[in-house]
């Protein structure tokens, strides 16, 4: 744990899973009870309302708190495998959170600032699990076991 | 003596420094790999859901809805039942949403069978075109229906046949080909699309939901017919929640 800690990737990478379990946590509550979430860009409804906003039977919002939840996991196992299943987790998040995105501006048409904000925790751990993955490929730094 | 030890040991360095510089390399190796691999897999996954989530519209421009369950009933413009039905529900729907199509396909025609046949409850549909451009055409086009009184049909058939959001699917061929599923006269259906008076419904159907505090769809209203009409809160969509809304309306109306 305190290997963890001293590691400051990791620890951002797990500050910014926690804020991103967080807000998949708000919008699938949301999703589940029927609300309306609290919006300053007038177009959360919009997204809601629309079909992108379910894979199938699940809501994107579960998906994303599922995703988080497996980060965060993912964050405890050591060794490069570790890092290495983290990177993997979070370039699909990125990846997915840049398709929505582009979903919201050119098909939806509506901005939803809970989305966005995803969106941008997702980046972010994303730039922090690949540097803790290309850390360990430096020049002269042996791989840890 | 010392000059053969001190050649021992620079071996002994540097064949430390080879192995370390090799274990080095291969770790380095195993990370580029992982990372390949990483990525492949990422790919993999995300042009899967990708592909899930902008699927699942496939043709569906035959369909013609469940339109017979409409047979036999009163309808006057947007009104569905008998206009002395005790009580009135009111739907606020938007003609691309998703969850509105889900709504008439699986929960509305139970409703319609039990309620508004037997004369206790009359439905009125009012549309919002919150969602996009094809919203607002079909909403035209369904109040335009209305004027046949055939609005329920017509909205019936649009939503079977829903396309992706905003992608334009509401072109003169779609409005036309739902009018003759719906039953109705397309051409006549268009005439009043355009006209004042279905724009002045429209604007009407987004002031009474400005006006009840409505903001998604699809979104309901309950109350006694001429009374004071209730948000209907529903979270899953499932018939139960309206039987018992409906119930307790019938039984405050003593029925």
């Amino acid at each position: 744990m305190s290997r963890l800690w001293a590691d400051r990737p990791t620890m951002i990478a797990t500050v910014l899973t926690l804020a991103g379990i967080a807000i998949a946590t708000y919008l699938t509550v949301v999703h589940y009870e029927g609300l309306n979430p609290v919006c300053t860009t007038g177009g959360c409804e919009k997204v809601q309302a629309s079909s992108y906003s379910e894979i199938g039977p699940m809501p994107v919002a579960l998906l994303g708190l599922i995703g988080y939840a497996l980060i965060l996991i993912s964050l405890f196992v050591p060794g490069d495998i570790g890092r290495a299943i983290t990177f993997m987790l979070t370039l699909i998040g990125f990846a997915f959170s840049v398709y929505l995105t582009y979903l919201e501006l050119h098909v939806i048409d509506a901005i939803c600032q809970w989305c966005v904000g995803s969106a941008v925790v997702m980046t972010l751990l994303f730039i922090a699990s690949l540097f803790r993955l290309l850390r360990l490929a430096g020049p002269g730094r042996p791989a840890p076991g | 003596m010392s000059s053969r030890s001190e050649s021992k040991k620079a071996a002994r360095e540097a064949r430390l420094a080879a192995e370390k510089e090799e274990a080095s390399k291969q770790g380095r190796q195993r990370i580029w790999a992982l990372v390949g691999g990483s990525v492949l897999l990422a790919a993999i996954v995300v042009v899967a859901l990708i592909v899930i989530s902008s699927g699942g519209s496939d043709d569906s421009t035959t369909e013609t809805g469940d339109v017979a369950v409409f047979d036999g009933i009163p309808q006057q413009g947007n009104v569905l039942g008998d206009p002395d039905a005790p009580v009135t529900m009111v739907e606020f729907a938007d003609l691309q949403c998703p969850f509105c199509k889900e709504y008439t396909v699986s929960v509305l025609p139970d409703l319609v069978e039990k309620y508004v046949k037997s004369g206790d409850v009359k439905m009125e549909l009012n549309l919002l075109t919150f969602i996009g451009t094809d919203s607002q055409t079909l909403a035209a086009a369904a109040y335009g229906a209305a004027e046949q009184d055939l609005m329920w049909q017509w909205a019936d058939v649009a939503y079977a046949r829903q396309g992706a959001e905003n992608s334009g699917y509401a072109d003169s061929a779609f409005i036309d080909s739902v009018s003759e599923a719906a039953g109705a006269n397309a051409s006549e259906v268009n005439d009043a699309a355009g006209s004042s008076e279905v724009s002045g419904q429209i604007t009407d159907a987004a002031d009474a939901a400005q006006a009840a505090g409505i903001s998604s769809t699809p979104s309901f209203q309950i109350g006694p017919t001429g009374g004071e009409l209730t948000t209907l809160n529903v979270n899953q969509l499932e018939t139960s929640e309206f039987e018992d809304a409906i119930d307790q309306q019938l039984a405050d109306a003593g029925k």
